[in-house]
Protein backbone atom coordinates (compact mmCIF):
# COMPACT_ATOMS: atom_id res chain seq x y z
CA UNK A 1 0.00 0.00 0.00
CA UNK A 2 2.86 2.50 0.86
CA UNK A 3 4.34 1.95 -2.53
CA UNK A 4 1.31 2.21 -4.29
CA UNK A 5 0.61 5.49 -2.78
CA UNK A 6 4.22 6.57 -3.41
CA UNK A 7 3.57 5.96 -7.28
CA UNK A 8 0.64 7.44 -7.16
CA UNK A 9 1.74 10.60 -5.52
CA UNK A 10 5.15 11.17 -6.97
CA UNK A 11 5.49 8.61 -10.16
CA UNK A 12 4.01 11.49 -12.87
CA UNK A 13 6.47 14.34 -11.21
CA UNK A 14 9.57 12.27 -10.54
CA UNK A 15 9.55 11.18 -14.54
CA UNK A 16 8.89 14.77 -15.41
CA UNK A 17 11.88 15.36 -13.45
CA UNK A 18 14.06 13.08 -14.60
CA UNK A 19 12.70 13.53 -18.57
CA UNK A 20 14.04 17.03 -18.49
CA UNK A 21 17.39 15.75 -17.12
CA UNK A 22 17.77 12.93 -19.70
CA UNK A 23 15.47 14.61 -22.69
CA UNK A 24 14.06 11.01 -23.16
CA UNK A 25 10.94 9.92 -21.51
CA UNK A 26 11.97 6.19 -22.15
CA UNK A 27 15.00 6.08 -20.08
CA UNK A 28 13.11 8.40 -17.65
CA UNK A 29 10.88 6.08 -16.99
CA UNK A 30 13.26 3.28 -16.44
CA UNK A 31 15.25 5.68 -13.93
CA UNK A 32 11.69 5.98 -11.92
CA UNK A 33 11.18 2.19 -12.16
CA UNK A 34 14.48 2.16 -10.36
CA UNK A 35 13.53 4.80 -7.86
CA UNK A 36 10.62 3.25 -6.59
CA UNK A 37 12.33 -0.84 -7.03
CA UNK A 38 14.61 0.67 -4.58
CA UNK A 39 12.24 2.43 -3.01
CA UNK A 40 10.77 -0.94 -2.33
CA UNK A 41 14.14 -2.33 -0.58
CA UNK A 42 14.21 0.49 2.39
CA UNK A 43 12.97 0.06 5.94
CA UNK A 44 9.45 2.05 5.21
CA UNK A 45 10.08 3.70 8.74
CA UNK A 46 12.86 5.52 7.58
CA UNK A 47 11.72 6.75 4.73
CA UNK A 48 8.28 7.73 5.08
CA UNK A 49 9.00 11.08 6.96
CA UNK A 50 11.30 12.17 4.31
CA UNK A 51 9.85 10.18 1.08
CA UNK A 52 10.05 13.28 -1.35
CA UNK A 53 13.06 13.96 -0.82
CA UNK A 54 14.09 10.40 -0.65
CA UNK A 55 12.38 9.81 -3.96
CA UNK A 56 14.07 12.98 -6.17
CA UNK A 57 17.21 12.38 -4.47
CA UNK A 58 17.33 9.24 -5.79
CA UNK A 59 15.83 9.50 -9.08
CA UNK A 60 18.19 12.43 -9.74
CA UNK A 61 21.12 10.68 -9.05
CA UNK A 62 20.51 7.58 -11.11
CA UNK A 63 19.54 10.22 -13.72
CA UNK A 64 22.94 11.70 -13.64
CA UNK A 65 24.63 8.29 -13.49
CA UNK A 66 22.45 7.08 -16.86
CA UNK A 67 23.14 10.82 -18.45
CA UNK A 68 27.58 10.35 -17.67
CA UNK A 69 27.25 6.55 -19.07
CA UNK A 70 25.13 7.51 -22.10
CA UNK A 71 27.49 10.51 -22.81
CA UNK A 72 24.26 11.86 -24.20
CA UNK A 73 26.05 15.07 -25.41
CA UNK A 74 24.31 14.81 -29.05
CA UNK A 75 21.99 17.59 -29.55
CA UNK A 76 18.56 16.81 -28.83
CA UNK A 77 16.73 15.54 -31.78
CA UNK A 78 12.97 16.16 -32.47
CA UNK A 79 12.07 12.98 -31.75
CA UNK A 80 12.96 12.98 -28.55
CA UNK A 81 11.35 16.12 -27.59
CA UNK A 82 8.17 14.73 -29.20
CA UNK A 83 8.19 12.07 -26.69
CA UNK A 84 9.25 14.33 -23.80
CA UNK A 85 6.10 16.59 -24.49
CA UNK A 86 3.60 13.58 -24.73
CA UNK A 87 2.65 11.84 -27.92
CA UNK A 88 -0.78 11.92 -26.44
CA UNK A 89 -1.67 15.25 -27.06
CA UNK A 90 -3.34 16.62 -29.81
CA UNK A 91 -0.95 17.42 -32.41
CA UNK A 92 -0.98 21.26 -31.91
CA UNK A 93 -0.94 21.25 -28.44
CA UNK A 94 1.92 18.42 -28.52
CA UNK A 95 4.13 20.70 -30.85
CA UNK A 96 3.42 23.87 -29.46
CA UNK A 97 4.54 22.71 -25.74
CA UNK A 98 7.70 20.98 -27.59
CA UNK A 99 8.54 23.94 -28.43
CA UNK A 100 8.15 25.92 -25.15
CA UNK A 101 10.40 22.44 -23.44
CA UNK A 102 13.15 22.53 -26.36
CA UNK A 103 13.54 26.51 -26.32
CA UNK A 104 13.89 26.77 -22.56
CA UNK A 105 15.61 23.65 -21.86
CA UNK A 106 18.33 24.72 -24.58
CA UNK A 107 18.34 27.83 -22.23
CA UNK A 108 18.68 26.12 -19.55
CA UNK A 109 21.68 23.82 -20.45
CA UNK A 110 23.91 27.32 -20.58
CA UNK A 111 23.40 27.42 -17.09
CA UNK A 112 26.00 26.07 -14.97
CA UNK A 113 25.27 22.20 -13.92
CA UNK A 114 24.09 23.25 -10.27
CA UNK A 115 22.47 26.40 -11.35
CA UNK A 116 20.29 23.91 -13.54
CA UNK A 117 19.56 21.59 -11.17
CA UNK A 118 18.48 24.16 -8.43
CA UNK A 119 16.29 26.05 -10.84
CA UNK A 120 14.37 22.65 -12.21
CA UNK A 121 13.98 21.53 -8.29
CA UNK A 122 12.40 24.93 -7.69
CA UNK A 123 10.19 25.76 -10.50
CA UNK A 124 9.44 22.53 -12.12
CA UNK A 125 8.91 20.23 -9.06
CA UNK A 126 8.00 23.36 -6.94
CA UNK A 127 10.06 22.10 -3.48
CA UNK A 128 10.98 23.90 -1.12
CA UNK A 129 14.77 25.28 -0.26
CA UNK A 130 14.94 22.72 2.46
CA UNK A 131 13.68 19.62 0.39
CA UNK A 132 16.70 21.16 -1.95
CA UNK A 133 19.08 21.25 0.11
CA UNK A 134 18.07 17.31 1.49
CA UNK A 135 18.51 16.11 -2.32
CA UNK A 136 21.05 18.10 -3.85
CA UNK A 137 23.54 18.68 -0.28
CA UNK A 138 23.82 22.17 -1.07
CA UNK A 139 22.94 24.69 2.00
CA UNK A 140 19.80 26.86 1.63
CA UNK A 141 22.23 29.86 1.28
CA UNK A 142 24.27 28.71 -1.66
CA UNK A 143 21.10 27.13 -3.15
CA UNK A 144 19.14 31.10 -2.84
CA UNK A 145 22.61 32.40 -4.26
CA UNK A 146 22.39 30.01 -6.94
CA UNK A 147 19.11 30.27 -8.14
CA UNK A 148 18.85 34.25 -7.94
CA UNK A 149 22.08 34.38 -10.30
CA UNK A 150 20.73 31.40 -11.99
CA UNK A 151 17.17 33.41 -13.15
CA UNK A 152 19.84 36.72 -13.30
CA UNK A 153 21.50 34.46 -16.54
CA UNK A 154 19.02 33.04 -17.63
CA UNK A 155 17.01 36.33 -18.55
CA UNK A 156 20.30 37.88 -19.84
CA UNK A 157 20.79 34.51 -22.56
CA UNK A 158 16.59 34.25 -23.29
CA UNK A 159 15.66 35.42 -26.89
CA UNK A 160 13.56 38.39 -27.25
CA UNK A 161 10.57 36.47 -27.82
CA UNK A 162 11.06 33.99 -25.17
CA UNK A 163 11.07 36.78 -22.68
CA UNK A 164 8.87 37.42 -19.84
CA UNK B 1 18.80 45.39 7.05
CA UNK B 2 17.65 46.17 4.08
CA UNK B 3 18.35 44.61 0.71
CA UNK B 4 20.32 45.73 -1.96
CA UNK B 5 18.56 45.05 -5.29
CA UNK B 6 20.58 41.78 -6.65
CA UNK B 7 20.50 40.29 -3.02
CA UNK B 8 19.55 37.14 -3.30
CA UNK B 9 17.04 37.63 -0.50
CA UNK B 10 14.69 39.44 -3.38
CA UNK B 11 14.33 35.92 -5.32
CA UNK B 12 13.88 34.45 -1.63
CA UNK B 13 11.11 36.66 -1.14
CA UNK B 14 9.10 35.99 -4.09
CA UNK B 15 9.76 32.59 -3.46
CA UNK B 16 8.13 32.59 0.35
CA UNK B 17 11.72 31.41 1.65
CA UNK B 18 12.57 34.17 3.73
CA UNK B 19 11.81 34.03 7.74
CA UNK B 20 8.71 36.64 8.69
CA UNK B 21 11.77 39.14 9.90
CA UNK B 22 13.36 38.82 7.00
CA UNK B 23 10.49 39.37 4.60
CA UNK B 24 9.24 42.10 6.76
CA UNK B 25 12.87 43.94 5.55
CA UNK B 26 12.75 43.42 1.96
CA UNK B 27 9.13 44.84 1.98
CA UNK B 28 10.19 48.03 4.24
CA UNK B 29 12.48 48.15 1.57
CA UNK B 30 10.46 48.09 -1.79
CA UNK B 31 8.19 50.46 -0.25
CA UNK B 32 11.01 53.20 -0.04
CA UNK B 33 13.08 51.85 -3.01
CA UNK B 34 12.03 51.52 -6.76
CA UNK B 35 14.87 49.78 -7.64
CA UNK B 36 14.16 46.86 -4.77
CA UNK B 37 10.11 46.82 -6.74
CA UNK B 38 11.28 46.75 -10.08
CA UNK B 39 13.67 43.44 -9.01
CA UNK B 40 10.60 41.80 -6.78
CA UNK B 41 8.05 42.39 -9.81
CA UNK B 42 11.05 40.97 -12.31
CA UNK B 43 11.43 37.90 -9.62
CA UNK B 44 7.52 37.12 -10.21
CA UNK B 45 7.77 37.19 -13.89
CA UNK B 46 10.34 34.70 -14.07
CA UNK B 47 8.97 32.83 -11.95
CA UNK B 48 5.39 32.49 -13.90
CA UNK B 49 7.06 31.96 -17.00
CA UNK B 50 9.39 29.13 -15.84
CA UNK B 51 6.62 27.44 -14.14
CA UNK B 52 4.69 27.82 -17.18
CA UNK B 53 7.47 26.60 -19.32
CA UNK B 54 8.67 23.56 -17.54
CA UNK B 55 5.34 22.17 -16.22
CA UNK B 56 5.41 18.48 -18.16
CA UNK B 57 2.60 16.29 -19.42
CA UNK B 58 1.35 13.83 -17.28
CA UNK B 59 3.32 10.75 -17.64
CA UNK B 60 3.21 7.49 -16.32
CA UNK B 61 4.96 4.47 -15.92
CA UNK B 62 4.12 0.93 -18.63
CA UNK B 63 2.00 -1.61 -16.87
CA UNK B 64 5.35 -3.68 -16.99
CA UNK B 65 7.11 -1.82 -14.86
CA UNK B 66 4.41 -1.12 -12.53
CA UNK B 67 4.65 -4.91 -12.35
CA UNK B 68 7.91 -5.19 -11.45
CA UNK B 69 8.06 -2.26 -8.70
CA UNK B 70 5.03 -4.15 -7.16
CA UNK B 71 7.03 -7.90 -7.59
CA UNK B 72 9.88 -5.77 -5.62
CA UNK B 73 7.09 -4.69 -3.05
CA UNK B 74 6.30 -8.38 -2.37
CA UNK B 75 9.83 -9.16 -2.57
CA UNK B 76 10.68 -6.47 -0.18
CA UNK B 77 14.42 -5.79 0.73
CA UNK B 78 14.98 -10.23 0.99
CA UNK B 79 18.70 -10.87 0.34
CA UNK B 80 20.17 -14.36 -0.21
CA UNK B 81 23.35 -15.56 0.72
CA UNK B 82 25.91 -16.92 -2.26
CA UNK B 83 24.97 -20.47 -0.98
CA UNK B 84 21.18 -20.02 -1.13
CA UNK B 85 20.61 -20.45 -4.48
CA UNK B 86 23.01 -23.75 -4.81
CA UNK B 87 21.85 -25.35 -1.74
CA UNK B 88 18.17 -24.31 -2.85
CA UNK B 89 18.49 -25.89 -6.03
CA UNK B 90 20.25 -29.24 -4.36
CA UNK B 91 17.14 -29.34 -1.89
CA UNK B 92 14.60 -28.97 -4.58
CA UNK B 93 16.40 -31.84 -6.83
CA UNK B 94 16.83 -34.18 -3.53
CA UNK B 95 12.55 -33.20 -2.99
CA UNK B 96 12.04 -34.17 -6.49
CA UNK B 97 13.37 -37.80 -6.46
CA UNK B 98 12.22 -38.51 -3.47
CA UNK B 99 8.90 -37.96 -4.28
CA UNK B 100 9.49 -39.19 -7.70
CA UNK B 101 10.40 -42.69 -5.44
CA UNK B 102 7.86 -42.74 -2.65
CA UNK B 103 5.01 -42.02 -5.18
CA UNK B 104 4.68 -45.66 -7.06
CA UNK B 105 2.68 -44.90 -10.49
CA UNK B 106 1.00 -47.51 -9.69
CA UNK B 107 -0.88 -46.46 -6.55
CA UNK B 108 -1.73 -43.23 -7.53
CA UNK B 109 -4.44 -42.59 -4.69
CA UNK B 110 -1.81 -43.72 -1.62
CA UNK B 111 -1.32 -40.05 -0.62
CA UNK B 112 -4.27 -38.36 -0.58
CA UNK B 113 -5.71 -37.92 2.63
CA UNK B 114 -9.25 -38.10 3.55
CA UNK B 115 -10.85 -34.83 3.45
CA UNK B 116 -13.11 -34.03 7.32
CA UNK B 117 -16.76 -33.49 6.54
CA UNK B 118 -18.01 -30.54 5.56
CA UNK B 119 -20.51 -28.65 8.29
CA UNK B 120 -19.33 -25.13 7.67
CA UNK B 121 -21.29 -22.61 6.19
CA UNK B 122 -19.79 -22.58 2.52
CA UNK B 123 -19.04 -19.01 0.97
CA UNK B 124 -21.21 -16.95 -0.78
CA UNK B 125 -19.73 -18.37 -4.16
CA UNK B 126 -21.39 -16.98 -7.20
CA UNK B 127 -23.95 -19.59 -8.38
CA UNK B 128 -24.17 -19.47 -12.23
CA UNK B 129 -22.63 -23.30 -12.28
CA UNK B 130 -24.19 -26.11 -11.08
CA UNK B 131 -23.38 -28.17 -7.92
CA UNK B 132 -20.94 -30.25 -9.25
CA UNK B 133 -19.70 -33.53 -7.47
CA UNK B 134 -15.86 -33.48 -7.23
CA UNK B 135 -13.92 -35.75 -9.64
CA UNK B 136 -11.36 -37.89 -7.63
CA UNK B 137 -8.05 -35.93 -7.95
CA UNK B 138 -4.89 -37.50 -8.37
CA UNK B 139 -2.46 -37.84 -5.49
CA UNK B 140 -1.77 -35.35 -3.26
CA UNK B 141 1.99 -34.48 -4.25
CA UNK B 142 2.69 -31.01 -6.03
CA UNK B 143 3.32 -31.28 -9.56
CA UNK B 144 6.84 -30.50 -10.57
CA UNK B 145 8.46 -28.78 -13.41
CA UNK B 146 8.67 -30.56 -16.89
CA UNK B 147 11.60 -29.11 -18.50
CA UNK B 148 10.25 -28.13 -22.50
CA UNK B 149 12.82 -30.55 -24.28
CA UNK B 150 11.42 -33.87 -22.17
CA UNK B 151 7.96 -32.79 -22.72
CA UNK B 152 6.30 -31.10 -25.49
CA UNK B 153 2.98 -31.66 -24.48
CA UNK B 154 1.14 -31.17 -21.49
CA UNK B 155 -2.43 -32.80 -21.40
CA UNK B 156 -4.73 -30.31 -18.87
CA UNK B 157 -7.32 -31.94 -16.64
CA UNK B 158 -10.52 -31.08 -16.08
CA UNK B 159 -11.43 -30.56 -12.65
CA UNK B 160 -14.00 -28.32 -12.01
CA UNK B 161 -15.01 -29.54 -8.48
CA UNK B 162 -14.72 -27.29 -5.75
CA UNK B 163 -16.06 -28.48 -2.49
CA UNK B 164 -12.59 -27.66 -1.24
CA UNK B 165 -12.71 -24.02 -0.20
CA UNK B 166 -15.57 -25.09 1.81
CA UNK B 167 -13.28 -27.06 4.00
CA UNK B 168 -10.92 -24.73 4.06
CA UNK B 169 -13.21 -21.88 5.72
CA UNK B 170 -14.22 -24.89 7.99
CA UNK B 171 -10.75 -25.15 9.37
CA UNK B 172 -9.60 -21.50 9.66
CA UNK B 173 -12.75 -19.79 10.45
CA UNK B 174 -14.47 -22.52 12.82
CA UNK B 175 -11.63 -24.12 14.07
CA UNK B 176 -9.16 -21.54 14.17
CA UNK B 177 -5.80 -23.68 12.73
CA UNK B 178 -4.51 -23.73 8.97
CA UNK B 179 -6.03 -26.81 7.29
CA UNK B 180 -3.80 -30.15 6.76
CA UNK B 181 -1.48 -29.46 3.80
CA UNK B 182 -2.69 -32.59 2.33
CA UNK B 183 -6.28 -31.44 2.97
CA UNK B 184 -5.49 -28.52 0.26
CA UNK B 185 -6.36 -28.56 -3.29
CA UNK B 186 -5.65 -25.20 -5.33
CA UNK B 187 -7.30 -26.92 -8.33
CA UNK B 188 -10.72 -26.91 -6.69
CA UNK B 189 -10.12 -23.49 -4.59
CA UNK B 190 -9.83 -21.39 -7.88
CA UNK B 191 -12.48 -23.33 -9.53
CA UNK B 192 -15.03 -21.35 -6.62
CA UNK B 193 -14.73 -18.11 -8.53
CA UNK B 194 -15.52 -17.48 -12.05
CA UNK B 195 -12.91 -16.07 -14.09
CA UNK B 196 -13.25 -13.41 -16.54
CA UNK B 197 -9.71 -13.87 -18.61
CA UNK B 198 -8.80 -10.74 -21.14
CA UNK B 199 -6.26 -12.31 -22.86
CA UNK B 200 -6.83 -14.93 -26.01
CA UNK B 201 -9.42 -17.06 -26.39
CA UNK B 202 -11.90 -19.29 -28.58
CA UNK B 203 -14.89 -20.80 -28.54
CA UNK B 204 -15.88 -24.56 -29.59
CA UNK B 205 -19.27 -25.07 -31.37
CA UNK B 206 -21.44 -28.10 -32.82
CA UNK B 207 -24.36 -29.84 -32.91
CA UNK B 208 -27.84 -27.44 -33.06
CA UNK B 209 -28.63 -25.00 -30.70
CA UNK B 210 -32.17 -25.40 -28.93
CA UNK B 211 -34.65 -23.46 -31.13
CA UNK B 212 -35.33 -19.91 -30.63
CA UNK B 213 -36.54 -17.65 -33.22
CA UNK B 214 -33.63 -16.10 -33.46
CA UNK B 215 -31.57 -19.21 -34.55
CA UNK B 216 -34.28 -19.79 -37.52
CA UNK B 217 -32.09 -20.34 -40.40
CA UNK B 218 -29.17 -18.58 -39.04
CA UNK B 219 -26.93 -21.91 -39.68
CA UNK B 220 -25.41 -21.68 -36.23
CA UNK B 221 -24.17 -24.19 -34.61
CA UNK B 222 -24.13 -24.81 -29.84
CA UNK B 223 -21.72 -22.87 -28.21
CA UNK B 224 -20.61 -25.93 -26.54
CA UNK B 225 -17.51 -24.38 -24.59
CA UNK B 226 -15.35 -21.24 -24.38
CA UNK B 227 -11.13 -21.02 -23.24
CA UNK B 228 -9.82 -17.84 -22.41
CA UNK B 229 -6.47 -17.21 -21.20
CA UNK B 230 -4.23 -14.25 -19.78
CA UNK B 231 -0.96 -13.98 -19.15
CA UNK B 232 0.38 -12.42 -15.41
CA UNK B 233 4.03 -11.57 -14.07
CA UNK B 234 4.26 -14.48 -11.60
CA UNK B 235 4.88 -12.97 -8.31
CA UNK B 236 6.51 -15.40 -6.33
CA UNK B 237 9.03 -16.22 -9.53
CA UNK B 238 10.65 -13.16 -11.13
CA UNK B 239 12.12 -15.52 -14.55
CA UNK B 240 8.39 -17.30 -14.65
CA UNK B 241 5.20 -15.94 -15.70
CA UNK B 242 1.67 -17.41 -15.35
CA UNK B 243 -0.39 -18.79 -17.43
CA UNK B 244 -4.03 -18.31 -16.24
CA UNK B 245 -6.70 -20.80 -18.67
CA UNK B 246 -10.60 -20.72 -17.78
CA UNK B 247 -12.61 -23.39 -19.53
CA UNK B 248 -16.49 -22.41 -19.33
CA UNK B 249 -19.23 -24.74 -20.67
CA UNK B 250 -21.82 -22.99 -23.00
CA UNK B 251 -24.20 -24.35 -20.99
CA UNK B 252 -26.44 -26.33 -23.01
CA UNK B 253 -25.30 -30.09 -22.11
CA UNK B 254 -22.19 -31.84 -20.93
CA UNK B 255 -19.06 -31.76 -23.23
CA UNK B 256 -15.80 -33.62 -23.25
CA UNK B 257 -12.90 -31.16 -23.48
CA UNK B 258 -9.42 -31.92 -24.18
CA UNK B 259 -7.23 -29.53 -23.72
CA UNK B 260 -3.39 -29.64 -24.29
CA UNK B 261 -0.35 -27.33 -23.65
CA UNK B 262 2.54 -27.44 -26.30
CA UNK B 263 5.27 -25.22 -24.89
CA UNK B 264 7.34 -23.38 -27.80
CA UNK B 265 10.86 -25.29 -27.55
CA UNK B 266 12.52 -21.78 -28.38
CA UNK B 267 11.19 -19.40 -25.68
CA UNK B 268 10.12 -22.23 -23.35
CA UNK B 269 13.29 -23.84 -20.60
CA UNK B 270 10.34 -25.56 -18.63
CA UNK B 271 6.88 -25.10 -17.36
CA UNK B 272 4.33 -26.56 -14.33
CA UNK B 273 0.63 -27.00 -13.82
CA UNK B 274 0.07 -26.10 -10.54
CA UNK B 275 -1.89 -28.18 -7.91
CA UNK B 276 -1.44 -31.80 -7.78
CA UNK B 277 0.20 -34.71 -10.11
CA UNK B 278 -1.42 -34.90 -13.56
CA UNK B 279 -0.47 -37.20 -16.13
CA UNK B 280 2.45 -36.12 -16.82
CA UNK B 281 3.57 -36.03 -13.10
CA UNK B 282 2.03 -39.93 -12.57
CA UNK B 283 1.61 -41.17 -15.63
CA UNK B 284 -1.82 -43.14 -15.15
CA UNK B 285 -4.27 -43.34 -17.42
CA UNK B 286 -5.62 -39.99 -19.47
CA UNK B 287 -6.52 -36.96 -17.60
CA UNK B 288 -10.33 -36.15 -16.53
CA UNK B 289 -12.19 -34.34 -19.49
CA UNK B 290 -15.97 -34.19 -18.36
CA UNK B 291 -17.26 -30.59 -18.11
CA UNK B 292 -20.42 -30.41 -17.05
CA UNK B 293 -23.40 -28.16 -18.67
CA UNK B 294 -22.67 -24.74 -17.07
CA UNK B 295 -19.64 -25.52 -15.39
CA UNK B 296 -16.25 -24.06 -15.24
CA UNK B 297 -12.66 -24.38 -14.29
CA UNK B 298 -9.61 -22.91 -13.85
CA UNK B 299 -5.95 -23.88 -14.46
CA UNK B 300 -3.09 -21.82 -14.39
CA UNK B 301 0.68 -23.04 -15.62
CA UNK B 302 4.10 -21.41 -14.32
CA UNK B 303 6.00 -20.89 -17.24
CA UNK B 304 9.80 -20.06 -16.71
CA UNK B 305 10.90 -18.48 -20.30
CA UNK B 306 14.54 -17.95 -21.76
CA UNK B 307 13.69 -14.60 -23.43
CA UNK B 308 11.83 -11.90 -22.12
CA UNK B 309 9.12 -11.91 -24.38
CA UNK B 310 7.83 -13.79 -27.51
CA UNK B 311 5.70 -17.15 -27.82
CA UNK B 312 4.34 -19.08 -24.69
CA UNK B 313 3.46 -21.85 -27.10
CA UNK B 314 -0.32 -22.83 -28.10
CA UNK B 315 -3.13 -24.43 -26.50
CA UNK B 316 -4.79 -27.55 -28.26
CA UNK B 317 -8.38 -28.55 -27.50
CA UNK B 318 -11.13 -30.22 -29.19
CA UNK B 319 -14.73 -30.39 -27.40
CA UNK B 320 -16.43 -33.38 -27.72
CA UNK B 321 -14.01 -34.54 -29.90
CA UNK B 322 -14.54 -31.62 -32.45
CA UNK B 323 -11.77 -29.98 -32.70
CA UNK B 324 -11.65 -26.36 -31.60
CA UNK B 325 -9.85 -22.84 -32.40
CA UNK B 326 -6.28 -23.37 -31.33
CA UNK B 327 -4.98 -20.48 -29.10
CA UNK B 328 -1.68 -19.15 -29.71
CA UNK B 329 -0.29 -17.45 -26.02
CA UNK B 330 1.78 -14.53 -26.30
CA UNK B 331 3.83 -13.02 -23.59
CA UNK B 332 2.29 -9.57 -23.28
CA UNK B 333 5.01 -7.75 -21.00
CA UNK B 334 3.39 -4.33 -21.57
CA UNK B 335 -0.64 -5.64 -21.26
CA UNK B 336 -1.52 -4.25 -17.72
CA UNK B 337 -3.73 -7.60 -15.84
CA UNK B 338 -6.85 -7.85 -15.72
CA UNK B 339 -8.58 -7.51 -12.24
CA UNK B 340 -9.44 -11.52 -12.51
CA UNK B 341 -6.21 -12.32 -13.55
CA UNK B 342 -4.47 -10.20 -10.42
CA UNK B 343 -7.37 -12.05 -7.92
CA UNK B 344 -6.48 -15.64 -9.75
CA UNK B 345 -2.79 -15.40 -8.89
CA UNK B 346 -3.67 -14.68 -5.11
CA UNK B 347 -5.79 -17.33 -5.08
CA UNK B 348 -3.00 -19.77 -6.70
CA UNK B 349 -0.18 -18.26 -4.58
CA UNK B 350 -2.47 -19.20 -1.05
CA UNK B 351 -3.53 -22.40 -2.16
CA UNK B 352 0.09 -23.37 -2.72
CA UNK B 353 0.93 -21.84 0.13
CA UNK B 354 -1.47 -23.61 2.13
CA UNK B 355 -0.81 -27.14 0.41
CA UNK B 356 2.67 -27.17 1.16
CA UNK B 357 3.74 -24.24 4.01
CA UNK B 358 6.13 -21.79 2.21
CA UNK B 359 7.07 -23.54 -1.85
CA UNK B 360 8.76 -21.15 -3.70
CA UNK B 361 9.11 -18.45 -1.51
CA UNK B 362 5.73 -17.39 -0.86
CA UNK B 363 5.38 -16.60 2.72
CA UNK B 364 2.76 -14.31 4.64
CA UNK B 365 4.59 -11.04 3.44
CA UNK B 366 3.84 -11.46 -0.27
CA UNK B 367 0.46 -12.89 0.36
CA UNK B 368 -0.53 -10.00 2.78
CA UNK B 369 0.96 -7.68 -0.31
CA UNK B 370 -1.10 -9.80 -3.35
CA UNK B 371 -4.19 -9.30 -0.93
CA UNK B 372 -3.74 -5.71 -0.70
CA UNK B 373 -3.27 -5.17 -4.00
CA UNK B 374 -6.60 -7.01 -4.51
CA UNK B 375 -8.40 -5.34 -2.11
CA UNK B 376 -10.88 -2.46 -3.54
CA UNK B 377 -14.74 -1.19 -2.40
CA UNK B 378 -15.86 -2.48 -5.54
CA UNK B 379 -14.99 -6.09 -4.75
CA UNK B 380 -17.56 -8.77 -5.33
CA UNK B 381 -18.83 -10.28 -2.15
CA UNK B 382 -17.32 -13.73 -2.40
CA UNK B 383 -14.00 -12.33 -3.40
CA UNK B 384 -13.94 -10.03 -0.43
CA UNK B 385 -14.83 -12.87 2.02
CA UNK B 386 -12.04 -15.09 0.43
CA UNK B 387 -9.83 -12.04 0.94
CA UNK B 388 -11.00 -12.03 5.25
CA UNK B 389 -10.52 -15.60 4.85
CA UNK B 390 -6.99 -15.14 3.71
CA UNK B 391 -6.29 -12.45 5.90
CA UNK B 392 -7.18 -14.56 9.13
CA UNK B 393 -5.00 -17.80 7.71
CA UNK B 394 -1.92 -15.41 7.71
CA UNK B 395 -2.73 -15.25 11.59
CA UNK B 396 -2.84 -18.32 12.19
Amino acid sequence: MFIEQAMVDYESALIGYASTILHDIDLARDVVQDTFTRLCQQNVEKVRDNLKSWLFTVCRNRAFDVLRKDKRTQPLDDIHWQKVAGPELPPDEASARQDRLKQITACLDRLTANQRDVILLKFQQDLSYREIQAITGLTTGNIGFLIHTGLQRLREILPNDLRP
Amino acid sequence: MHPHPDDPQITAYVLGELSPEAAAAVEQAAATRPAVQEKIQEAREIQRFLKERLTTPTAQLLPRQRENIRRSARLGGRSFHPWFIPAAAAAVLALATFIMIRIPAENPTQAAAPVPAVHAPALPVEPPAPQIAPQPLPAAAARISIFTAGASTLELPILPGKSNLTTLTQSIHEDGKLPPHESVQPDEIINSFPLRLQGTAAIARGGSPPWHPDNRDSGMSAHLATVSTETIACPWKPSATLLLISVRSGGLADCDIKLSYRPDPANIARYRLLGFPSKAGTPRGDPPTRLPAGAYTTLAIEIESTKPKGALGTLEWSADDKPAPSISLQHRADAEPSDDARFATLVCAWSLWLASGQPDGIDREMLSSLARENTSATLPGERAELIKLIEKSLKL
